[in-house]
């Protein structure tokens, strides 16, 4: 499934960096390197999980791939059906425009990504307004397609989002994201924000919106029990860099990278009843302002040793189609997650 | 603590897609509740609804018209209606006494005295000095008024003899207006400037930034007078009227472009303004079908506020002798005779605009906090 | 379980309801439970279900529009064992006051709103040692509130008790919570979803701190989440709540490996695990959480229940029915006498 199917977008060598600046002069005072240098790509048709926790970049990456945020170095491509090959970083402004009716965003937060003062139908029809694909009966008839796609009644087209559920809005922001038919959704954490029981609802909409549209997903989220269930390939980010890649099942099995091992070594497990807990890092998320030296995760990292701290490892491939960035990913046993009989429900 | 609210604020969802009836309001319906929850608001609204259809129709509703003058009874103090007479009887019609100005022999002095003999009643709908409605309409019936030598002055008279309650009907309309047209003004200017420097920042932001703060930092007042003061003396009335709005929301501008700009600015990285960008939306787009309304229901609070400021200094103008000029009238005008400790002694009814004058200020602050609560319906 | 030995807390038939605009709303809807001494329960559901508002209700919390409408909480840990009668007890009475801080803790979801800005993690330490611990002088409790931070594994507790809230990190403040919450010896600690907004290493860190300190210090713990793998690894005694109902029972293992409710069991199946394998959709929970003037009649979960029997779940109100050895569902499809279909 990896190797037959071509990329649709291919990031290599992404980096962002933000400058702080304060003071009335708006001196520099620091940099945050939001990314640093980042490759990884996404085949066609296939869902890749960007994973990692509070200040890896993942949301950055999103932006900066949906053109929102401008990367200082690399290149993405975005292979459009027509137009062949574009490079997204540095494009002019038309191809990105042109760009963004094949590529579109799923927010995280239902309440902040649909203006609370607009109706239903005018925030689904917005994009196909703006960019005048459609009008009038045609454009009508759109919306309600989009509506019943995702599962809601068309008689809410004209009211105003407050007056549906938090799982309701997350759809109509599915919907809006689907009216120009995309072929790449970036889904940025799309179900952080809903309740437990919505979030499978919601997973299983985005699943048969694959299967019927030929979707490509790249999901952004930091919960490893939905990215495990949800996407085919996973990218691990720390502090802005790529820790590890490779097929979901097999990154969580079989880590490594230590960081990727600390991850999954830290997520609570049903079944796990009072078992001797694994804590395998120790310390909390550094600063982005001020990332440790040589490996990021070296202050962190059972395994560190002093060429952690000096030089920065590169991201290399250890094995057919898996990457990561440690000086001992040869090496280093690391553990991963296992299925535990014990853990699964009786079936009734 | 989400349960706390999810209990307490019923948020109107429905239950899923086929529930079907429950009622949801829309955005207006909920904000106006708000705002009627706020008695004060709620009566502040009335009272200025009153204030500005009586300022309409100012020339039906005064006695007199608004340059009558009756030469024998100037400094007349308020002269109304009686339902008892000096007999102890009592008339279901309202009626004032007749009214003479003699001259004592002694004395050489005038005298005022009220002749409880004669009785003139009061009537609607009576005939008297013509004037124009709403700057079409040509009556001169008034909505009610004493026929004959009878004199009905409410308020009293000034110095010229002229009534002061019809006067400060006529001042009405100026008093009340300046500051919208000022408000006006400002809320162009104002939102303009908040929403460019918001959205794009950079280098003329701080430029504009500087600036607003030093209109903010000047005393408003010395600087009203002094531009009041450059007015030319030989313009008609109605360009000092315009020129005074103008001085007026020099000042003001100043603190809207704030407000909209501190509201761009938090709402310019909301998802639903990159949404927009995400499908291609134009800037032009995002500023006015997103940011700007947004921003519009501080922009009306802050505006209601401001009003009130702009009547006190078109009326400090004006009773400083340096705003409205005659023949317009202003209540700032009206209150410039009573400028003397001396007048106010002898004539104190002549500070009767001052009581209008604090209860329209104090019923637009009403209203502008009722609209303040409003502007956020979802806030508890 | 704790037939001879009195638990530390125990709640019975607990009603509490909130004055709204639609009417009045019953959060808590009559529930029943114990903690034994230095156990650990959690109180599972989503939001909406009552499990924050009756953590609030156990400390005498809810003010109005809210009230506790009835039933009775009982504390049995004071000194000398008289048992105090919460729910007799005016919120802002001496009482209730003496109870909270020395007697139950609370921590909460979201650590940055529940500091004071303007003061030091230090002074706010100091604040509660001293208003709770009679006698303590501000350098004994400073002495004190070192040694906390120190015991809740904050580097640096010297340092750290000078800086402010927002000088903190996210997981830090969660600690300095955890620490102000122990710092006048708690027998009871209600913890209202501590780790949701956390990264999940700085997660693990902190349950794995809380089940250190409640070993150490023999302190009972409430732990109200929505996150079915944290009540596993960390409780005892699970309650599953929803709509203010108690819908299921038991202890943790029971209840996850043989969930008796379709609540339950349907929850278990919606949630995407990090150890399945299979990709298959998930089985979702249909519709959703009826809202408040909606209450259904009877069985509260019947408007989405897979195994709804109109006639039966809609009339009325199905009592808990024993699932196993202590462990309870309230479906009439666990009743002794409940003809079971083949599935």
């Amino acid at each position: 499934m990896t190797e037959a199917a071509p990329n649709l977008l291919e990031v290599r060598g992404v980096s962002k960096t933000f400058t702080l600046s304060a003071g009335l002069f708006r001196r520099d005072t620091g940099v945050v390197r939001a990314l640093d240098d980042i490759s990884f790509s996404v085949p066609a048709g296939s869902t890749v999980g960007l994973v990692g926790e509070s200040g890896c970049g993942k949301s950055t990456m999103g932006h900066v791939i949906m053109g929102g945020l401008k990367a200082d170095a690399g290149e993405i491509v975005f292979t459009d059906p027509e137009q062949g090959p574009v490079n997204l970083v540095g494009a002019g402004k038309q191809t990105l425009r042109h760009v963004r009716l094949n590529m579109q965003m799923i927010f995280q937060d239902p309440n902040a990504s649909l203006n609370p003062r607009m109706r239903l139908f005018d925030l689904i029809a917005e994009p196909l307004v703006i960019n005048k694909v459609l009008s009038g009966k045609a454009l009508e008839e759109r919306v309600v397609q989009l509506l019943e796609q995702v599962g809601l009644s068309p008689r809410y087209m004209f009211r105003h989002p407050h007056a549906l559920s938090g799982g309701q809005r997350q759809r109509v922001v599915i919907a809006r994201a689907l009216a120009l038919n995309p072929q790449l959704v970036v889904a940025d954490e799309p179900i952080s924000a809903l309740d437990v029981s919505i979030q499978a609802q919601t997973l299983n909409l985005l699943k048969d919106l694959q299967q019927e549209r030929k979707l490509t997903y790249l999901f952004i989220a930091h919960d490893l029990g939905v990215v495990n269930h949800f996407t085919d390939t996973t990218v691990v980010m720390y502090l802005g860099r790529v820790m590890e890649t490779g097929v979901t099942r097999e990154v969580f099995r079989q880590p490594l990278n230590p960081y990727t091992e600390a991850l999954i070594g830290s997520v609570p497990r049903i079944g796990g009843h009072k078992r001797g807990r694994r804590v395998v890092s120790t310390g909390e998320v550094p600063s982005a302002a001020k990332p440790p030296s040589g490996c990021h995760f070296h202050p962190r990292c059972p395994y560190a040793q002093d060429i952690c701290r000096k030089e920065v490892p590169a991201l290399r491939e250890i094995r057919p189609g898996r990457q990561s960035r440690c000086h001992f990913a040869e090496t280093l046993e690391l553990h991963g997650m296992t299925s535990e009989p014990a853990s699964a429900p009786v079936p009734h | 603590m989400t349960e706390l609210a999810a209990a307490g604020a019923l948020a109107p969802a429905t239950a899923d897609a086929d529930a079907g009836t429950a009622k949801v309001l829309s955005v207006r319906q909920l904000a106006w509740r708000k705002f009627r929850k706020n008695r004060l608001a709620v009566f502040g609204l009335v009272v200025l609804a009153l204030m500005y259809l009586s300022a309409a129709f100012a020339g039906f509703l005064a006695p007199y018209g608004d340059r009558e003058t009756h030469a024998q009874f100037a400094r007349v103090g308020p002269h109304g209606l009686n339902l008892v007479d000096a007999d102890g009887q009592f008339h279901l019609t309202p009626f004032v006494y007749g009214l003479e100005r003699t001259m004592d022999r002694k004395t050489f002095k005038q005298v005022l005295t009220v002749d409880t003999e004669k009785r003139y009643e009061l009537r609607w709908l009576v005939k008297g000095a013509p004037y124009t409605l709403l700057g079409f309409i040509k009556s001169d019936v008034h909505l009610f008024g004493v026929e004959g030598d009878g004199k009905l002055f409410l308020l009293g008279t000034d110095s010229k003899g002229r009534d002061l309650f019809s006067r400060i009907l006529y001042g009405a309309q100026v008093s009340l207006t300046v500051g919208l047209v000022g408000v006006a003004l400002s809320l162009f200017i104002g939102i303009s400037v908040g929403l460019i420097t918001g959205y794009y920042g950079g280098w003329f932001d701080e430029i504009v930034q500087r600036i607003i703060e030093m209109t903010l930092a000047f005393p408003q007042i010395p600087l009203w007078l002094a531009l009041a003061a450059l007015v030319p003396p030989t313009w008609n009335s109605i360009q000092i009227y315009f020129a005074i709005s103008l001085v007026l929301s020099i000042l003001s501008w100043g603190a809207l472009a704030r407000q909209v700009r501190a509201m761009v600015l938090s709402l310019k990285t909301s998802d639903f303004v990159r949404a927009a960008k995400y499908a291609n939306a134009s800037t032009g787009r995002i500023m006015f079908k997103h940011l700007l309304p947004g921003t519009m229901s501080h922009v009306l609070v802050v505006a209601t506020l401001t009003i009130p400021a702009m009547i006190l200094g078109e009326t400090a103008l004006s009773f400083l002798g340096l705003g409205i000029k005659p023949p317009m009238t202003s209540w700032g005008l009206l209150l410039n005779e009573a400028q003397s400790v001396q007048v106010i002694l002898e004539l104190p009814w002549l500070l009767f605009p001052a009581v209008f004058v604090v209860l329209t200020i104090i019923s637009f602050n009403f209203v502008g906090d009722g609209l303040r609560d409003a502007a956020d319906p979802f806030s508890r | 379980m704790s037939v001879e030995t009195t638990p530390l807390i125990s709640v019975e038939g607990l009603v509490t309801e909130f004055r709204t605009e639609g009417g009045l709303v019953r959060a808590v809807n009559g529930i029943d439970f114990t903690i034994p001494r230095g156990g650990t329960l959690a109180v599972l559901g989503e939001s909406g279900c009552g499990k924050s508002v009756t953590g609030l209700s156990l400390l005498n919390l809810i003010r109005p529009p809210g009230a506790i409408a009835g039933g009775r909480i009982t504390y049995y840990g004071m000194e000398g064992g008289k048992p105090v009668e919460i729910t007799s007890l005016p919120p802002t009475s001496e009482a209730m006051r003496k109870l909270r801080g020395s007697e139950i803790g609370m921590i909460f979801q979201e650590p940055m709103t529940s500091f004071d800005p303007l003061y030091t993690v230090g002074e706010q330490i100091i604040e509660t040692l001293m208003a709770h611990k009679r006698g303590i002088g501000r350098a004994e409790a400073r002495v004190q509130a070192i040694e906390m931070l120190a015991k809740v594994r904050l580097p640096s507790p010297e340092i750290l008790v000078d800086r402010y809230p927002h000088q903190l990190s996210g997981g830090m403040r969660q600690r300095v919570m955890i620490a102000m919450a122990l710092s006048c010896g708690p027998k009871l600690l209600i913890a209202d979803e501590p780790t949701t907004a956390l990264d999940v290493t700085t997660e693990s860190q902190i349950l794995d701190l809380l089940q250190n300190l409640q070993q150490e210090l023999g302190m009972a713990v409430m732990f109200i989440t929505h996150d079915l793998a944290v009540a596993s690894e960390m409780a005892d005694e699970v309650v599953v709540m929803y709509l203010g109902y108690v819908v299921e029972r038991g202890p943790v293992e029971d209840v996850l490996n043989n969930p008796s409710h379709p609540y339950t069991q349907a929850l278990l199946e919606s949630v995407p695990r990090l150890d399945a394998d299979s990709k298959e959709r998930l089985r979702t929970i249909e519709g959703m959480v009826p809202t408040p003037d909606q209450m259904p009649r009877g069985c509260p979960f019947h408007t989405r229940c897979r195994h709804f029997m109109p006639g039966i779940c809609d009339t009325a109100l199905p009592p808990l029915y024993a699932a196993g050895p202590d462990h309870e569902a309230r479906c009439v499809l666990v009743a002794p006498d409940f003809a079971k279909e083949p599935a």
